[in-house]
């Protein structure tokens, strides 16, 4: 049942992830990411006043721009902003500055498979950068389903073009919470076991939807954590650099 | 669309807890559909839905082109969706493009399924007439007139009508003659469902208006082909649902549109059938 991959890589196994912040001087917010080859940076500009024309003045308002590596900007770079968009406004705290618009560009180094959760882990930690309230981090995977039947994990641009189908998640990552265990009611818990947004391109059956959900998530767990841990180290240099 | 005050929300909630909604729907009824087709006659094959309020033409033009080099043997689709100022005053110039570039990129994404082309609603090598050099390119394009909610739906529904009409003459590649039948574009059925879920008491509904659209906290996409395989799920966004509700709404996805596809089969089939009444005369 094991399914051969260029590199050796298992079915199940995600590239090598790196992630920094603060990578550029002049933006409020910086943050770069990379799975394997794929490396996206996002720059966090804002909160500016005043919000655009059709937007809701009761909330902060989030402007994506995607910048594409070559080639003008076209439809796919007007569907990836609307797709990262929507699912920021789900984990941004919009009514802490209402009436804002904040600006966030993101630049796509590399395209070597996996470009949304790439550019969805930078775009978090460019937030983070920034201090821009956030209810919770997410984390984000591909799945693709192969010909015979198989899921694998994080697939590679030359696998992306073999593959029968092709499912990208978004979970709510783990909140690391400071209130006290058990005053946490029952419908937080829940949400953390949800999904926010789910694309999918190609024919599947139910089942292999729900496995790639399953194994998706099960992956996601330690990715959550590495990408927590990756902030968390940097903000400890940060300070000692700051005394 | 004026805002919704604190009282209508409520009762538009409150309807869709109790399974009956403003219209007196139940929660996964869909609104009466009307179809026309071939109200385009310069198009190749062309279609009119209406969904309730929500009107949607759909086009058809074919023409002959080069293939893709990477995909010798296969024709070429494009789907423009155009959102015309007569739905929205908001759609006037640029207003309206994020709006139809979501609705292109979902009607993309469920119709020429994934990037190798596996799984596709139109079968694209019935398009190929000369592997490698000639082939059919379909350029099908949408017009949203009136929008009051599910307009991906009508423009699913208008798009399988148009191409169910479409009628390319078939080429002949020997001696530069092309003769006059009209065979039709090879489609495998499948249909097009958004269900929307309520912020209320996680119920969800299929077929929502602009009203109760400005009400929901998710909304999902689902596309479902005649074998029950999922063709393309969007869920973009919104609140966060758990996978046994998706698991659930795909359920009734598959429920639902088994009955939507009949009804629309039926009104094809009589929209036909009045068009050909008309030429005989």
């Amino acid at each position: 049942m094991n399914v051969e991959r260029e590199g050796g890589r298992g079915a199940n196994q995600l590239r090598p992830m790196d992630c920094s912040r603060n990578v550029l001087s002049r933006a409020h917010g910086s943050a770069s990411c990379s799975h394997g080859e794929t490396k996206v940076i996002a720059a966090v500009f804002g909160p500016k006043s005043g919000t655009k024309k059709n937007e809701n003045p009761e909330k902060a308002c989030i402007e994506i721009i995607w910048k594409p590596k070559t080639g003008q900007i076209g439809k796919p770079e007007k569907e990836f902003e609307m797709i990262l968009k929507r699912t920021l406004q789900n984990i941004c705290l919009l009514t802490i500055h209402p009436n804002t618009t904040t600006s966030i560009i993101v630049q796509v180094a590399h395209d070597d498979g996996s470009l949304l959760p790439c550019a969805i882990h930078a775009t978090c930690a460019a937030l983070v950068d920034a201090g821009f309230p956030l209810k919770s981090l997410a984390v984000a995977i591909c799945c693709c389903l192969t010909e015979n039947g198989h899921i694998i994990l994080d697939p590679s641009k030359l696998e992306e073009q073999k593959m029968k189908a092709f499912v990208c998640l978004v979970f709510p990552s783990s909140v690391n919470s400071v209130l006290p265990e058990g005053s946490t009611d029952a419908s937080a818990k829940s949400t953390e076991q949800g999904i926010i947004t789910s694309l999918t391109r190609g024919v599947m059956t139910v089942d292999d939807y729900f496995h790639s959900v399953e194994q998706g998530r099960a992956a996601v767990t330690p990715l959550s954590n590495i990408l927590r841990k990756k902030m968390q180290s940097q903000f400890a240099s940060n300070l000692s650099k700051a005394s | 669309m004026v805002g919704l005050s604190l009282g209508e929300q409520n009762f538009i909630k409150g309807g869709i807890s109790q399974d009956l909604r403003t219209d007196g729907r139940k929660r996964l009824t869909y609104r009466p559909i009307f179809v026309e087709t071939g109200i385009i006659p310069q198009a190749s094959g062309s279609a009119r839905v209406k969904l309730g309020v929500t009107d949607v033409i759909a086009s058809v033009k074919a023409e002959l082109g080069r293939p893709n080099p990477s995909y010798p043997d296969k024709g070429k689709v494009s789907i423009y969706v155009d959102c015309s100022p007569t739905a929205e005053p908001t759609f006037e110039g640029r207003g309206g493009e994020e709006f139809s570039t979501e609705l292109s990129s979902a009607l993309q994404k469920c119709l020429l399924g994934g990037k190798s082309g596996a799984g596709a609603g139109i079968d694209l090598s019935s398009l190929c007439i000369v592997g490698g050099k000639v082939c059919w390119d379909l350029y099908i394009d949408g017009l949203v007139v009136s929008s009051d909610g599910n307009v991906l739906d009508a423009l699913g529904a208008a798009i399988k009508a148009a191409l169910s009409n479409t009628a390319i003459p078939k080429v002949q590649v020997s001696a530069n003659a092309s003769s006059d039948e009209q065979p039709e574009v090879d489609v495998s059925d499948e249909e097009f469902l958004q269900f929307d879920t309520s912020g209320v008491g996680r119920h969800y509904i299929a077929d929502a208006t602009t009203a109760e659209e400005s009400q929901m906290s998710s909304a999902v996409s689902l596309s479902i082909n005649r074998q029950g395989q999922i063709c393309g799920l969007m869920k973009r966004g919104g609140a966060v649902l758990d996978s046994s509700m998706i698991l659930d709404m795909i359920s009734v996805a598959k429920h639902v549109s088994e009955q939507l596809i009949k009804r629309l089969d039926s009104e094809i089939a009589a929209a036909e059938a009045c068009d050909d009444d008309e030429m005989e005369l």
